[in-house]
């Protein structure tokens, strides 16, 4: 179980002008800003459970998970991970985590990921029919056989995190900290991958925090969303009453027959999406529902209509900007 | 115990697969190493004519070519490693294996040991078969020797340790380390035996711990030192080895709660 009270990360940065004045300057004197990367975050996870920890940029997701991998030291809160403070790295805290950077390179350049492998299972003291088996479970279902034994460096990209992924989970870690690990694939490698969480999920019943730029990635995995903004956890909750959230219904209507649609009667109110003689999707704010609805039914012969919560990826900005927004109205 | 051996083994063993990988490198790198030849030429001629400091050159000889032997032990980049790990953020791996990441370069730097012993064997052959060795090879002097060169090795790699997590804290480690190589080159007794600096140098010098990781081993192995020079020196050598071993875990554990884990 993974407790989380209060997690506070302050970066101080040196900045300095740019070019020779602002080098010579900064010899004499050094400036230093604050930089508030994560406020006061307080979470509890179950094991087993799969989270989608998404934010923009620099929101403070990396510096939430390098704190809960005990990479980086909190400036002040408190991690808690199966009773283990992840800081005082102790060796069963290690052995019960993992964690891939999908940006960073965690396996050796020079060496095929078998060599890393090997080195892994001496680390973490795997008996040798253990490794046997976890090898040929994990090159089996993520396809890797036949490149173990080739350098990393002459690998593709997907091959690659195929083979991070063998080794950073060669020990069977029951809490995976998974940033971005799909960055870069092509979708039906990110579809390997995603089954391949999955189905690790399922067998070891694994605690996965996963970040990630693709939507897909987090609602086919996650059923806890949880959203960080400013380095503050602004929400924290079923992916599926996210879709509350979302200011504006996907409507598509059918039309019974061949029908030109008077745009300037409807379009005050919604924004196209497609449009042809017997077929209209469009996007319509919440609050303009039902007046939208009232005005085609009025106006025309429909077939069918069908209102839909937009998709998850177009509910995020939305929600992010109203944040941003009551933050700002907050500050002046 | 054992399942560390096995740890530290599987890691010298990949180290050293990675060496190879790199050995044309490396073995240019530790050509470096070999400067104390050209040096050792410099004072043969000196000493041609008159004994230099009661030291004549097939002395220079016995003397330069142990410098040799001793430095190229001392070889490791775990300076320049430590300098780019904690800078780039390649320190993040290491952090999350369950095993102390000063063992990772234990094992580079005893894997890198491996590399060194040709440029051992090449240079003692050369030299024995032209002007001969006359070095103290008695068992006693031997063993003072093999004592001697283990708290040299052990000094060096804690002082290069302590140096590289400077980068903690500052980016300028390297050119800090560029320094201390430049007095060490001096002071440490590759460059000219401590023995022929003036006396009151000698004994400033002789507290430090530069000539503990050349030119003590060394000198002891040309047997130029009374038991109890060795002895004084011994005692000397060790305080150091505690002192970096104290400094490095006081960095480390210091250094830390500064890490960045920059580049993901």
């Amino acid at each position: 179980m993974i407790s989380v009270n209060n997690l506070n990360k302050i970066y101080k940065v040196h900045e300095k002008e740019p070019g020779f004045i602002g080098s010579v300057k900064s010899l004499f004197k050094r400036e230093y800003n604050s930089i508030h990367a994560v406020k006061d975050i307080s979470f509890e996870i179950e094991q087993g459970e799969i989270i989608g920890f998404i934010g923009n940029n620099g929101a403070g997701k990396t510096t939430t998970l390098k704190m809960l991998s005990g990479l980086l030291y909190p400036t002040y809160g408190s991690i808690l991970i199966n009773g283990n403070i992840p800081q005082k790295r102790k060796k069963q805290f290690l052995k019960d985590i993992t964690m891939i950077m999908g940006q960073k390179q965690q396996l050796s350049w020079d060496l095929s990921a078998h060599d890393s492998l090997l080195v892994n299972q001496a680390v973490y003291e795997i008996p040798n029919d253990v490794f046997k088996r976890r090898l040929r479970f994990l090159s089996e279902l993520l396809n890797i056989e036949k490149v173990l034994n080739k350098q990393v460096r002459k690998l593709s990209l997907g091959e690659r995190m195929k083979c991070e992924l063998a080794s950073a989970l060669i020990h069977e870690p029951s809490i995976l900290f998974l940033d971005e690990p799909t960055i870069g694939l092509d979708s039906s490698m990110q579809k390997t991958v995603r089954r391949f969480i999955k189905e690790y999920n399922e067998k070891v019943n694994a605690t996965i925090i996963l970040t990630s730029h693709y939507m897909k990635d987090i609602t086919t995995l996650s059923d806890r969303l949880m959203i960080i903004e400013q380095g503050s956890l602004i929400y924290d909750n079923s992916i599926q009453l996210f879709g509350d959230y979302g200011q504006k219904k996907e409507i598509t209507i059918l039309f019974q027959t061949e029908t030109k649609v008077d745009k300037s009667n409807l379009f005050d109110v919604s924004e196209v999406v497609y449009v042809d003689d017997y077929k209209l999707k469009v996007i319509v704010s919440k609050k303009n529902v039902a007046s939208f609805l009232a005005t085609v039914i009025d106006n025309y012969e429909v077939k069918d209509i069908n209102i839909n919560e937009q998709p998850i990826e177009k509910i995020i900005p939305q929600y992010i900007t109203k944040y941003r927004k009551e933050n700002d109205q907050v500050i002046l | 115990m054992k399942k560390f051996f096995i740890k530290l083994i599987k890691m010298t063993q990949s180290m050293f697969t990675l060496q190879m990988t790199y050995r044309i490198g490396i073995w240019i790198w530790m050509l470096n190493g070999l400067l104390p030849l050209v040096t050792m030429f410099v004072w043969i001629n000196i000493a041609n004519e008159n004994p230099l400091s009661g030291r004549t050159s097939s002395d220079f000889i016995n003397y330069f070519l142990a410098v040799i032997v001793v430095g190229q032990l001392m070889a490791s980049p775990i300076l320049s490693r430590l300098d780019s790990d904690i800078r780039y953020g390649y320190m993040s791996n290491k952090l999350l294996l369950p095993i102390n990441p000063y063992w990772s370069y234990v094992s580079e730097k005893i894997s890198i040991t491996f590399f060194a012993i040709p440029f051992l064997v090449i240079p003692i052959a050369i030299v024995y078969f032209f002007f001969g060795l006359d070095w103290k090879m008695d068992l006693f002097n031997v063993s003072l020797f093999f004592i001697s060169l283990i708290g040299s090795i052990i000094l060096q790699f804690h002082r290069q340790f302590s140096m590289g997590l400077i980068s903690f804290w500052s980016d300028k480690t390297l050119a800090t380390s560029r320094v201390w190589e430049s007095l060490n080159y001096i002071l440490s007794g590759a460059f000219a035996p401590i023995d022929m600096f003036p006396l009151y140098l000698q004994k400033i010098i002789l507290l430090s711990p530069f000539p503990y990781v050349i030119y003590f081993p060394v000198a002891i192995l040309n047997g130029n030192l009374s038991n109890s020079e060795v002895f004084l020196g011994f005692f000397i050598q060790y305080s150091w080895v505690i002192i970096f071993v104290f400094l490095y875990r006081f960095l480390w554990y210091r250094g830390l709660k500064r890490y960045g884990a920059v580049g993901a």
